[in-house]
This record gives structure tokens, C-alpha cells and sequence, in this order.
């Protein structure tokens, strides 16, 4: 009973930052019909960035999150203004692209810091949960998504822009067509998308230890998330963010760390094979 | 001068050339009527004119400049709008919110104005200001889709087959607005499938046949016999009134 | 015989010929062995998704997965190398088909999306499974002196690069043979519009699978005989993420819908690879640099490939003048099918 709690209660937590990173690659995936391939890279780009960052300044890692996720923007915004908008307009071609951005980023970062875990953990002390025994530190790192993934939604249902970005996922000729420029909302969407990424990294790295091709793992858990929500439907991520996060907890504590890939694997193909449109069946085929 | 003039145009998708060779132009004040039977290059007509649907050939002219290489929210800035066929709006956004973004680049206030003004044309609008797009029945989208065309105030409406699977009491509504639109200086061209509605308002009118005008004129002389269009229809009757 | 298959025999001998001026020089001779054994991967990638339109991201698993069925085979049982590809290779090609039939009913990016889900299960499976394939530190052959052909074992660097060159010929032939077959034309008209060919009566998901099938049995060809020359197979090398884009940036840069795409574009990157290896060699992550760098290079300015740049027809990837071709080419295979019921 004590291992479930902690199981259920490791997996809210970590659905938080789950969350948020579907957010970012569902904005994305409706605005520019790509399922961002280089959300992984970005989110260790995060990472490392506050690792750095804190270096530099000595600030609390919680307080980088926010410099992480503009850092990373303006890098997806320079990625889709510099490149990404000259490629075939094709989904699967530039998703390949993606792919071999992901490679430069993760590449990059091994020759720029080694092979070396990078840590920046933070540790505020530890307190109880339901009888659960849980790191202060990771119900922050909880908090902090939230509150982003707040202020994200927020913004894209209340605020001018927000609602031109929704516009654009349903019926891009329409926005063109009432005068808005939706290149811009494109270069938008994919640095929010971006940004957002890069916050993740920066929460994520508050609590574990990591090293550039923790960047593919995050792609996994990316993906296994915006799938299993549906493609496109925000609030299908946040229940298939909790559904990953118990996922791959569950199968580390009951069974082996070491096949969590493979459960996620099978997971997401029984779910693109029955339920393509995700659990709540809003997403885009 | 014409407010709107296609020159020689042509345009289509990948191997069809949907509008050939076509010259057209819409003065100040008219409401111009396109007809058709399906595939004749009407829709075609209108996305060239727009800009959604690039020009293989030829030019638009809107308010005395070339407009063909410009995209469509460029020309839709200057001033022309469209209401698409199959009303297109935002279901994730609700009624208010498809209108505002019809105004976009305007200040709150002014969204307002225009609004109210939207609400005189299309009262039954007034009481779902809040309910979303999606659910909306296609005759409350068809309000909202011409209202969201005219947020922009726009000098040309340009309406894709605003009747298509509408009942006729609802389309009645819409074309009712049409005269109203005309007097506060919107120039009109509207594409329609239901001849007679238009042949009520139009101040000139042109039959597509396979991507050429087969009839362009006052269209008078078909008040009293809508039935002599068909033959412009069938193309058994060319634009020189020869016998095919 | 046009000038076309002129030159694909030159091609042909002068590579062949190739491997005898290099005997002097090692690294070469390694080099471009290599690249032909990766040319017949980049080939399987390019029937799947040059010519069938489905871009996976794990064509180098069943490169890996045969070599190490094989090496089990020949680790277990004794059964030398060249004679267990037969049933290694085989039950590649049966798992090919079990995850084709799983995978292929999903489109364009949930396909390359599941296949990446695929490779980092397999390698996950594999470093599980350590007891059997040696985990994170390989598998290894053991090493015999001398010549054994049926261990794949020979003592001569230049017999390897025949070997590798028959492996080359053999994958082509193959993929060859598969296009220019009826089978190859229900390929294109699934790659170019999946819907209109399920309508003309095609079936789409058994033809998928098959097309699957026959590019892991090149690939995996290749593995077994990847095996016999580096006597090492290991996670990273058969199901890494980096290693995979491999035969994906081979594949697009020869050029994804031309026969000669993977060959071409594997002799044009194995060179640029070794030759960053052998200058910045010792930084971990440099190789993955560069095939990240080139991908993206030539997703922007060549994506039809080297070998499509004269070409308007047969690329397989989507630019304004394809649409065209798209039409034109549906529109000639919907006359040919229509003489062909129940193709």
C-alpha cells in the first residue's frame, strides 16, 4: 500500500511537468501541423541552460526557469525564421528536419559539456504527502508547471493573439483571408512551443540529474503524452500527462526501470491502433 | 475606373486550369452576380481574386493597383474580404471572438463599433454572442460569416454560394442584408447557384462555363426568362451568342 | 539497355575495380566497405519510403535485429554465420511483417513517430536481455584465423569489400526487381495518394507490409554480413537513434524514389563521416553532429536528392512541380489498373 501511494502520489507530481511539455508540442502540432521532433533536444537545451545560468549567477535554479524558456524560444524562433519556414512545406519532411536538429542540439551539447551528469538539483528539504514522504523541491517543480501551464492557456483563450493562434489550428485560409498575417502566428506558435520546452527542461532539471541524450528520453515521454491526449487537444494532455507519468512510475517501482520504452511503446501503439483520436477522442487524426 | 478588375486570368489547382483567360471587372456601387453550373471556375474566380489560389497568368486590379502577387491578408487589408463557401469559421472560438478577429488589427473600441453595427444588420446574432462557433446552425454561421467579413469594412464582399444548404426563409435573411451593405458603399460580388435571388440584385451578372465567361451584361433580359441562363449553363450558347 | 544501364554497369565495375586500387590504403578500404554494407541499408529505407511513402525511423533495427539473430544462431548452436543468415534473416522478415502489420496502418508522421517508439523499445529489450546478447557491451563473434567463408571469416580486408559489394548489388537488384515489378507501381500509387489507390481496390495495408518485408531482408542481409567483418554488434549500432539516421540521410541525399538513391548517397556521405571522424575523432558525438548538420542541409536545398536534381518525375518527396507529376502519374496508373482487376 505504501509503494502505491508513493507511486500514485511521484506520478501527480510529475504529471505537472508532463503537462506542460504536450502544451508545447500540441501548440505547435496545431498551429504548424509538425509534430516537433526537436522537443526533446529543447527541453535538455533548457536544462542545460540553467545549469549554466547558475553558474553564471548563482540563482535559484526555480527562478532560471523562466530565463530557460526565453532562451529557448528565441532559439526556436531563430530555427523556424532562419530554416524551418524555407523547407518543403510538408509535415514529414520537416519533421525530419527536426530530427536532424535534434542530433545537432544533443550533439552539440556533448562536445560544449561531456558526457558528464549535469546537476543542478535543489534540495528544499522533505515533507509529507498522504503518509508519502516527497521532495519539497518537487512540489514546487509541480507549482511552477502548473502556473505555466495556467498563464499559457490563459493567454491563448483570452488574449487577442491567443484567440488568432486558436483560429489559425482550426482554419488557417480564414485568418489569412480576415487580414492577420499567420506567418507570424506560425513563428509564434513554434517559439512558445519552443519556449515552453525549454521551461520543462528547466523545472525538470530542479530534481534529476541529466546528461544531452537525457533529451531523447524527453522526447519519448513527449510524445507517449501527446498521442496517447490526442494530437492537437489540450486538454487530452493533461490526463494522458498523469496517464504517462503513472505509466512509467508503475513500470520502474513493479517491474524493470529498464523497460519503461518498451511499456510506453506498446502503450502508445494499442492506442494509435483503437483510439487514434487519444483518450478523450479530440484529437486530429 | 473599376474598383476591381481581373485581366486576362487564369488559375487552378496542380494540372486544372480552372479560370481561363478571364476579364472581369466590378465597378463602385454594383453588386455583380456569378453563375454557373458546379466546376465552372467560380470559386476559383473568387480565391484567385483573394489571393488564396495563386495566378498562373494575368492580374488583379483593386482600387488601381496590382494586386496578384500580394498574399491574401495583404489584400484583405486593403480592403477586400471574402465569405468562403461552407462559411469556414473558428469552432473553437465563439461567435463574439470570430467576429472581433474579423477586425483584428483594430483597438477594442472600434471592435465594439463595428460589432454593434454587425448586430443592426443580423439582430438574431445579438442573443449567441457567447456560444461557440461550432454549434452554431448554418444559417446563424452564415450571419457570422458575413459579419466577420464585414468587421473589416472592406471595400469589396466577395460571397462564395451563400445559400448552399441553407432553408430559403434563412437565406432570405442573408440576401435582405445585401441592399443595406450596398448603400454603406460595399461593392459586391457574389457567387450563387440560385439564379432568380440573383437575378433581383444584381446589377450585372456573368455566366462561368468551364472556366470562361459564356454571358456577361445587365442580365435583364432574363428577369422574365431565368430558363434562357441554362443554355449559358450548358454552354450550348457562347459568350458571341453563337450556337455551339 | 538506354544509357542508363550503361552507366549503372560502369558504375558498377568501377567501384569493383575501386577496391583494388585502395588495397594499399585500410582506412579507404574500410570506408567504403562500409558504405556499401549501409548503401544496401539506405536502399531498404528508400523502397519503404522513397517508393511507398513510409518514412521510418528504424530501418537500421532489422540490420541489427538480423545480425544479432545470427550471431546467436552461430553462438548457440554453432552454425556459421553465412549459413545461419538464412533463418536469421527469414525471421527478421516475419517480424518485419508482425510490426508492419501493427505500424503500417498508421499515416505519415504516427508511422515515423512508432518507429521511433519501436527503436528505443528494442533497445531497451536488448540491454534487458543482456544475458543473451551481451547488453550494453556488445555481442561478439569470435575471432578465427584465416578464411572461413561459412563463418563470414576471411583474413583478406579486400574479400570483405567484395563481400560488402555483393551485398550492395544484391540489396539494388532487389529493390530493382520490387519497382519495376507491378508491385512497384501499386507502391507509388499508395505513396502518392494512399485513399484513391485503397479506392481503385488496392490493398493498401497488405501491400505496406510486404514492401516492409522485403526492405528488412535487404537490411538485414547487410546486418549478417555487418557481423562477419566487425565481429561486434551492440545497441547503439543497431538501434541507437543516431545510427538510424543513417540510412535516412543516406537515403534523401542520393535521392528517396531513385533506384540508385541509397548508393549514391551513402558513397557521398560515408566519406564526408570518416573523414570528420578522423579529424575531430576523438569528441564523443561528433558523427551524430554531422548527420544532423547534413540532413538538415539537405531537407532545404536538396530534397529530392542528388540524383533528382535533373529529375522532375520520381522523387518522392512533395514540391510544387510534384503535384503535378502526382496527378499526371495517378491518373496513367488508374488506366493501367483498370486493365488489371483485383491487382
Amino acid at each position: 500500500m505504501d509503494v502505491l501511494m508513493q507511486v500514485l502520489v511521484s506520478s501527480v507530481l510529475l504529471a505537472g511537468v508532463y503537462y506542460i511539455i504536450s502544451l508545447g508540442l500540441n501548440i505547435i502540432f496545431g498551429v504548424l501541423d509538425i509534430v516537433n521532433f526537436a522537443h526533446g533536444a529543447m527541453i535538455i537545451l533548457g536544462a542545460y541552460a540553467s545549469y549554466y545560468l547558475s553558474r553564471l549567477t548563482g540563482w535559484d535554479p526555480f527562478v532560471l526557469v523562466i530565463f530557460d524558456g526565453i532562451i529557448v524560444a528565441a532559439i526556436g524562433a531563430l530555427l523556424y525564421l532562419g530554416y524551418l519556414r524555407y523547407t518543403t512545406n510538408s509535415p514529414l519532411v520537416r519533421m525530419f528536419a527536426l530530427i536532424g536538429f535534434s542530433s545537432v542540439v544533443v550533439a552539440t551539447l556533448l562536445v560544449v559539456s561531456g558526457s558528464t551528469f549535469r546537476d543542478v538539483t535543489v534540495d528544499y528539504g522533505l515533507t509529507e504527502i498522504l503518509g508519502v514522504t516527497v521532495r519539497i523541491s518537487q512540489i514546487v517543480a509541480f507549482v511552477f508547471a502548473i502556473v505555466l501551464g495556467a498563464i499559457t492557456l490563459l493567454a491563448l483563450n483570452y488574449t487577442k493573439v491567443g484567440k488568432a493562434v486558436n483560429a489559425v489550428t482550426d482554419d488557417r485560409v480564414s485568418v489569412q483571408l480576415s487580414g492577420i498575417n499567420d506567418r507570424n502566428l506560425s513563428l509564434l506558435a513554434f517559439a512558445v512551443g519552443a519556449g515552453l520546452a525549454g521551461a520543462s527542461g528547466g523545472i525538470i532539471s530542479t530534481y534529476i540529474a541529466f546528461i544531452p541524450e537525457s533529451g531523447l528520453q524527453f522526447a519519448i515521454v513527449a510524445f507517449a503524452v501527446v498521442i496517447i491526449g490526442g494530437l492537437g487537444d489540450l486538454r487530452g494532455g493533461a490526463v494522458a500527462a498523469l496517464v504517462v507519468a503513472l505509466l512509467q512510475t508503475a513500470v520502474s517501482v513493479y517491474v524493470s526501470s529498464a523497460l519503461v520504452n518498451t511499456a510506453l511503446f506498446l502503450t502508445v501503439l494499442l492506442v494509435l491502433l483503437f483510439r487514434p483520436r487519444g483518450i478523450l477522442g479530440k484529437g486530429r487524426i | 475606373m473599376p474598383l476591381l478588375t481581373c485581366d486576362h486570368l487564369t488559375a487552378g489547382y496542380s494540372d486544372l486550369i480552372a479560370v481561363r483567360d478571364l476579364s472581369l471587372s466590378l465597378e463602385e456601387g454594383e453588386l455583380f452576380g456569378l453563375v454557373g453550373p458546379n466546376g465552372a471556375g467560380k470559386s476559383t474566380l473568387l480565391k484567385a481574386i483573394t489571393g488564396v489560389v495563386p495566378l498562373r497568368s494575368g492580374s488583379v486590379t483593386f482600387q488601381g493597383h496590382s494586386v496578384g502577387s500580394l498574399p491574401p491578408e495583404v489584400r484583405a487589408r486593403r480592403g477586400m474580404a471574402m465569405v468562403q463557401e461552407g462559411r469556414r469559421l473558428w469552432p473553437t472560438l465563439n461567435v463574439r471572438d470570430n467576429l472581433m478577429l474579423g477586425a483584428y488589427h483594430e483597438k477594442r473600441k472600434e471592435q465594439r463599433v463595428r460589432e454593434e453595427e454587425v448586430l443592426d444588420l443580423f439582430p438574431a446574432l445579438r442573443l449567441i454572442l457567447k456560444r461557440s462557433a461550432g454549434v452554431l446552425s448554418g444559417g446563424e454561421q452564415q450571419m457570422v460569416a458575413v459579419g466577420r467579413a464585414l468587421m473589416a469594412k472592406p471595400k469589396v464582399l466577395l460571397i462564395d454560394e451563400p445559400s448552399l444548404g441553407l432553408a430559403p426563409i434563412i437565406v432570405d435573411e442573408i440576401y435582405a442584408s445585401l441592399p443595406t451593405l450596398l448603400e454603406n458603399g460595399v461593392s459586391i460580388i457574389l457567387v450563387e447557384q440560385e439564379v432568380r435571388r440573383l437575378l433581383d440584385l444584381a446589377t450585372r451578372l456573368a455566366v462561368l462555363h468551364e472556366g470562361e465567361v459564356a454571358y456577361e451584361g445587365d442580365g435583364k433580359q432574363f428577369r422574365d426568362n431565368p430558363e434562357a441562363l441554362t443554355e449559358y449553363y450548358l454552354g450550348t450558347v457562347s459568350k458571341q451568342g453563337r450556337e455551339q | 539497355m538506354n544509357w542508363r544501364h550503361w552507366a549503372v554497369i560502369v558504375a558498377a565495375v568501377v567501384i569493383a575495380a575501386m577496391g583494388i586500387a585502395l588495397e594499399g590504403q585500410p582506412f579507404w578500404l574500410r570506408v567504403f566497405t562500409f558504405a556499401m554494407l549501409m548503401s544496401a541499408v539506405a536502399q531498404s529505407w528508400n523502397l519503404l519510403a522513397g517508393y511507398t511513402g513510409q518514412w521510418s525511423l528504424a530501418q537500421l533495427a532489422f540490420f541489427g535485429i538480423a545480425a544479432y539473430l545470427a550471431g546467436m544462431i552461430e553462438i548457440y548452436t554453432g552454425l556459421p554465420l553465412l549459413m545461419g543468415l538464412l533463418p536469421a534473416v527469414g525471421l527478421t522478415a516475419i517480424f518485419a511483417a508482425f510490426i508492419g502489420f501493427a505500424t503500417l496502418r498508421l499515416r505519415g508522421h504516427y508511422f515515423a513517430v512508432v518507429t521511433f517508439f519501436m527503436l528505443s523499445s528494442l533497445y531497451e529489450l536488448v540491454r534487458y536481455f543482456a544475458n543473451y546478447t551481451g547488453g550494453q557491451y556488445g555481442m561478439t563473434l569470435p575471432f578465427v584465423e584465416g578464411n572461413d567463408v561459412l563463418m563470414l571469416q576471411f583474413d583478406n580486408r579486400l574479400t570483405y569489400y567484395y563481400a560488402a559489394f555483393a551485398v550492395m548489388v544484391i540489396a539494388t537488384a532487389i529493390l530493382w526487381g520490387t519497382v519495376k515489378s507491378p508491385l512497384g507501381l501499386i507502391l507509388r500509387s499508395i505513396r502518392d495518394d494512399q485513399d484513391s489507390a485503397a479506392a481503385l481496390g488496392i490493398r493498401t495495408l497488405g501491400t505496406k507490409v510486404l514492401a516492409m518485408t522485403i526492405s528488412s531482408v535487404m537490411a538485414g542481409i547487410a546486418g549478417v554480413v555487418y557481423l562477419g567483418w566487425s565481429k561486434l554488434m551492440d545497441a547503439e549500432t543497431a538501434f541507437g537513434i543516431h545510427n538510424s539516421l543513417d540510412p535516412v540521410v543516406g537515403g534523401i541525399l542520393g535521392g528517396a524514389g531513385q533506384l540508385l538513391g541509397g548508393v549514391v548517397g551513402q558513397f557521398a556521405l560515408r566519406p564526408i563521416v570518416a573523414t570528420v571522424y578522423d579529424v575531430f575523432g576523438s569528441l564523443p558525438g561528433v558523427s551524430s553532429l554531422a548527420y544532423g548538420v547534413i540532413l538538415m542541409l539537405v531537407i532545404l536545398l536538396l530534397p529530392k536528392g542528388i540524383l533528382g536534381l535533373r529529375v522532375a518525375q520520381g522523387s518522392a518527396l512533395k514540391l510544387s512541380g510534384f503535384e503535378t507529376w502526382r496527378d499526371r502519374t495517378g491518373d496513367k496508373i488508374k488506366v493501367a489498373l483498370s486493365g488489371k482487376k483485383g491487382a
